[in-house]
């Protein structure tokens, strides 16, 4: 685990002390080796339970993919990031890079926390960064706002589960994860136990987002810059999901009842959100607000709680991080070269970057799930978890994978085919920088088909 | 693992590494030239043909067939996913016929698709759509048909999408992936059901374990698949559409393969439907409906490439009737020699369109059998092949259908409707030779016509002998998995000759009243219901997709988005903290009195609790 963690800390040194020349390339090079050890975690010795334990850090399937991709996704921040902070004084850059960094380490400790209020703590620790990514190196006057919902319905969610925390402890004794299944479950009578039950997942499904809890999302990522829509769509909304695995297994004995609604609620948002896709205009809002559709697929997954439905929607995290955060990269090449973020003014670049449009067009596969992508495989297990549980919900999925299709090519055909507009007149060819970038986010999706085990998590 | 088995596995991988060669060469960094297509492309296709010729061969001297799991690709809990490929009696005779025909499309495509500047990209299209479809017709185990399934359906979109800077064809493939999509909603619903239920995916385990249980809504989910993939009633606008799409890729895509997909599909998934006569009767009703109302909709079309889709999805009616009737193996039959006939009818139409300065319709043409008497003469014998003219091609396949539906007792209405369709065949067929090639020329000044070059005349002539021999080869040589009818009543044996001579004859009799005028107004309101497809895409792509989208940005957006949860949630929190606000910071304006007099009070307050205490 330290491996991992102190270089990760010693890259904010890395970030001060390199020569300004060096900086980029100095700290992609030093994250993306962070990224490489990280693989070694993957070769998980034992089956099941924990492994590379210390202290108050340890690794178990559920949490080894996340972290991998929380490690993946720093140097792809980094390079996605180079271009517009390219314009800034040199001590803001190495502060950008600060912030990134201090995000990571922060996440690693969330991840593989295995105290529940360690991980509380790390949890909220990541809002700090987050908010000063979203709201000092936003674009728009709106960042403020939009900053403001972020923080607030993060906390108003996360403040009960505290509380939530503080009751478990006190009633077992402990909040150590390798010791909490095997303590007396709290009792389900009273309403206020029912309350309990509430609090320990409204944290988690705001930031998952619940449709209905989902306002902050949309906003925060169209106004964050690029590397803030990139960590928030492939991370930090799976800390969300995450959370709600691990506090899942300690709710038991399962009030069902009281899960039901909030299934019904997840899928029905797949169809909401995936409708106002189709009428987005701003491509940064579709792409978010589709990161809400297939959230709520996971959601689903997760709250019917099932072997298949865990593991569909681990699945689905890691295949719907890399996928969102790729489509936001696309989104902001884009951006950079027009100038604006509305769908209609920047149409037919397949005309003028053919490459680009192989990768909008596997992004956008990958989004509607094409098989065998790990998005598929991810979404036909949860799909057929929450079918086992009631028929009806293959009206709910099915229209959405009708949906999602009509948007992901929406989307697809907007953007890179027809013809190109006439204001187009001079754009950059796009960079190899870029193409790494993409290729970076592709390539693990397509090796993940050739080895789905690794993201499989408890089942595999 | 004994010689057979072990050619027959061999060759099978052989062909997806021969297939596969051309593209992997993408990644060498050297500029292709144009003739690679025709080099590489083409002759990876023809190599790949011959090499399913083997496994044929041994199939046919000894019967073999084989099931390979090699790789267990996943597993959850007790859950295999196998990658495992079945060369059975289908897979074994589908693929040599789809290699035929591809190699023959390829080699067409190099002379229609000269003039584009990125054909070599087309070629790779059209290999990794075969790859697709091999992977779909020999899948073991349903992820792995899911894989080809949905493949071929995204290549369909980027093919016919290939000239993308015309809305049209974007549409269309928007159309296609769509309208497949609510197909695939009933295959995930079908994986769904049998994984659960079941437990696995493999077919045979499926066929094995599915004896116990009621399998009627899991099997209506294949049929809703079958029914988008193969363009039934209900889903089918998006076959003509599909037309948008470089002709090469209509002959190969939305004729010979990848729209019978969904019948092969039903066709695999037949020892289940097997006990079930309510599929039956939906699979028969559906089929009659759709070659009834797709053949309509072909009479009075003018657009060449339109009139060939109308009839495709017309036929695949018929192997859906097939299906109904309990005999897949004859739409299976059907299935072969359709491929053959309906390919070559759309290459000769590419030909036909190319020389005719990109014309297509058919109001327009005229005389084509003096002008291009090869193209002519193979168009006119795909269309006899097609009408089921005795001894070629269709008549093997046809013929036998219409001989199990006369003697069945399933459903007289199906019948009559099949039978009907199956004379409007002969209509639409003979109208489209008698605009297409009789009479005189309507055709622009000065066209371009050359059908010389090799690349036109060979994949034509090869298609053509397809179409002539095929049925009586594949009949001749196959024992079809159930027996055949052998005794009937001479007029039920000669139903469908007479239907479709019938068909002709009224066909000749209204071509002679088109050059007549017999009313000062005709009554018209028919051909409005042929010619606008029976109103069915007015109706259901402007109102579906209108109320969708008015739900997205209404109702989702507007009023629940933008105004109820921002309401309920950020707002009301602002609205309801204010006046709270508001009060307490407007009792502290610095007024002295105010100030003093609620300290005292307070501390009255306090003092009295405390000494009250």
């Amino acid at each position: 685990m330290l491996k991992v963690l102190i270089p990760t800390i010693m890259l904010v040194p890395t970030v001060w002390l390199t020569p300004a020349k060096l900086l980029w390339p100095a700290t992609l090079a030093h994250s993306l080796t962070i990224a490489v050890t990280s693989f070694s975690w993957l070769s998980n010795p034992c089956d099941t339970g924990w492994s590379l334990m210390n202290q108050s850090m340890a690794l178990d399937p559920l949490s080894t993919p996340l972290l991998v991709l929380t490690c993946w996704l720093l140097p792809l921040m980094i390079l996605a990031s180079q271009h517009h902070m390219i314009h800034e004084p040199i001590n803001r850059q190495r502060t950008f890079i600060t912030i990134l960094t201090t995000l990571q380490v922060f996440l690693i400790l969330a991840f593989s926390a295995t105290e529940l209020i360690f991980f509380y703590i790390m949890f909220e620790a990541t809002l700090v960064p987050t908010l000063i990514l979203i709201t000092r190196w936003g674009n728009q006057a709106e960042r403020l706002n939009a900053g403001t919902y972020f923080l607030f319905y993060t906390l108003a969610g996360s403040l009960p589960l505290l509380i939530a925390l503080l009751l478990l402890q006190n009633t077992t004794g402990t909040l150590s994860l390798f010791i909490l299944h095997y303590t007396t479950t709290l009792p389900m009578i009273s309403i206020a136990d029912k309350l309990w039950w509430a609090g320990c997942l409204v944290a988690f499904l705001v930031k998952m987002p619940l449709y209905g809890m989902h306002l902050w999302l949309p906003k925060a990522h169209v106004e964050a810059p690029i590397a803030g829509s990139m960590i928030l769509a492939a991370i930090l909304l799976k800390l969300g999901g995450y959370g709600m695995m691990r506090v899942m297994t300690l709710l038991e004995p399962l009030t069902p009842q009281l899960s039901y609604p909030f299934i019904i609620l997840a899928l029905w948002g797949v169809i909401m959100t995936g409708s106002i896709c189709l009428r987005q205009t701003d491509l940064k809002s579709l792409i978010a607000y589709s990161s809400v559709s297939h959230m709520g697929l996971v959601a689903g997954g997760i709250l019917i709680q099932t072997p298949w439905g865990f593991s569909g929607a681990l699945i689905l995290m890691i295949a719907h991080g890399l996928t969102s955060s790729a489509l936001f990269c696309l989104a902001n090449t884009n951006y950079e070269r027009t100038h604006t973020r509305t769908m209609v003014l920047a149409r037919g670049l397949q005309m003028a970057l053919p490459l680009m449009a192989a990768w909008w067009f596997i992004a956008s596969l990958a989004n509607l799930a094409l098989p065998p992508l790990p998005n598929l495989m991810g979404e036909l297990m949860i799909i057929t978890s929450v079918f086992n549980w009631s028929w009806a919900t293959i009206a709910l999925t099915g229209a959405g994978t009708l949906i999602t299709a009509g948007y992901s090519l929406y989307m697809f055909l907007m953007t890179q085919r027809g013809p190109l507009p006439n204001h187009i007149i001079a754009l950059d060819p796009s960079h190899t920088r870029e193409h790494l970038l993409l290729a970076l986010h592709l390539l693990p999706l397509l090796l993940l088909m050739g080895k789905p085990e690794l993201i499989w998590g408890w089942t595999a | 693992m004994c010689l057979t088995s072990l050619m027959m596995s061999s060759s099978l991988v052989a062909i997806l590494v021969l297939l596969s060669l051309p593209i992997i060469s993408t990644l060498s960094p050297e500029t292709k030239t144009p003739s690679w297509a025709l080099i590489q492309a083409k002759t990876a296709v023809k190599l790949a043909f011959f090499v399913s010729l083997l496994p044929l061969f041994l199939f046919l001297s000894e019967g073999a067939e084989t099931i390979l799991t090699n790789w267990n690709w996943t597993n959850t809990l007790t859950f295999d996913i196998n990658i495992s490929l079945k060369y059975d009696f289908y897979s074994i005779v589908f693929t040599p016929v789809a290699l035929y025909v591809s190699w023959s499309i390829l080699e067409f495509a190099s002379w229609y698709m000269s003039s584009d500047p990125y054909m070599n990209r087309f070629f790779k299209y059209l290999l990794i759509f075969l790859m697709a479809m091999i992977i779909l017709v020999t899948a073991n185990n349903l992820f792995q048909f899911f894989i080809g399934w949905e493949g071929v359906g995204i290549m369909s979109f980027l093919l016919i999408g290939w000239w993308y800077a015309r809305a049209d064809a974007n549409t269309a493939a928007l159309q296609a992936v769509l309208y497949n999509r609510v197909g695939d909603i009933g295959l995930i619903f079908a994986m769904a059901w049998i994984s659960m239920n079941l437990n696995s995916w493999e077919m045979q385990q499926i066929f094995v374990t599915a004896k116990d249980l009621d399998l009627t809504y899991p099997l209506l989910g294949l049929v809703v698949a079958a029914t988008g993939k193969s363009a039934q009633f209900g889903l089918h606008p998006w076959l003509p559409s599909a037309m948008e799409g470089p002709t090469p890729v209509s002959a190969l895509l939305h004729s010979s393969t990848m729209v019978v997909a969904g019948i092969f599909l039903l066709i695999r998934m037949s020892p289940l439907i097997n006990d079930y006569p309510v599929i039956h009767s939906a699979c028969l009703c559906l089929g009659a409906l759709t070659t009834l109302f797709t053949a309509t909709c072909a009479l009075t079309q003018n657009d060449i490439k339109k009139i060939i889709a109308f009839s495709t999805s017309s036929q695949l009616g018929l192997m859906m009737v097939c299906i109904g009737l309990n005999q897949p193996q004859l739409a299976f039959l059907h299935i072969c020699t359709h491929a053959f006939f309906k390919a070559m009818l759309f290459l000769c139409a590419g030909s036909i369109i190319h020389s005719l300065n990109d014309e297509q319709d058919i109001r327009k043409m005229g005389g084509m059998n003096s002008l291009t008497p090869f193209t002519s003469s193979c168009f006119t014998v795909g269309s006899l092949a097609l009408t089921g003219t005795p001894f070629l091609a269709g008549f093997y396949s046809k013929d036998a259908i219409i001989e199990a539906l006369n003697i069945s007792h399933l459903n007289a209405w199906a019948l009559i409707l099949t039978l009907l369709a199956t004379s409007f065949t002969a209509v639409y067929s003979l109208r489209l030779v008698y605009f297409v090639a009789m009479g005189n020329p309507r055709i622009q000044p000065l066209p371009p016509i050359n059908e010389n070059s090799p690349s036109v005349t060979s994949p034509i002539k090869r298609l053509a002998y397809g179409s002539i021999i095929s049925g009586l080869l594949i009949t001749s040589n196959i024992t079809l998995p159930k027996t055949q009818i052998m005794t009937m009543p001479t007029h039920l044996k000669l139903a469908a000759l007479a239907v479709t001579i019938a068909g002709l004859l009224v066909a000749l009799e209204l071509a002679n009243l088109t050059s007549k005028q017999f009313r000062p107004a005709p009554k018209i309101a028919t051909h409005h219901f042929s010619n606008m497809l029976g109103f069915f895409p007015t109706i259901i792509h402007r109102l579906p997709p209108k109320m969708n989208l008015s739900l997205g940005q209404y109702i989702a957006s507007q009023m629940l988005d933008q105004t109820w949860m921002e309401k309920i949630g950020p707002k009301a929190t602002y609205t309801l903290n204010l006046p709270l606000i508001t009060t307490t910071s407007n009792a502290q304006q610095g007024l002295l009195k105010a100030t003093l007099a609620s300290f005292i009070l307070t501390l009255a307050l306090a003092l009295l609790v405390v000494f009250l205490k």
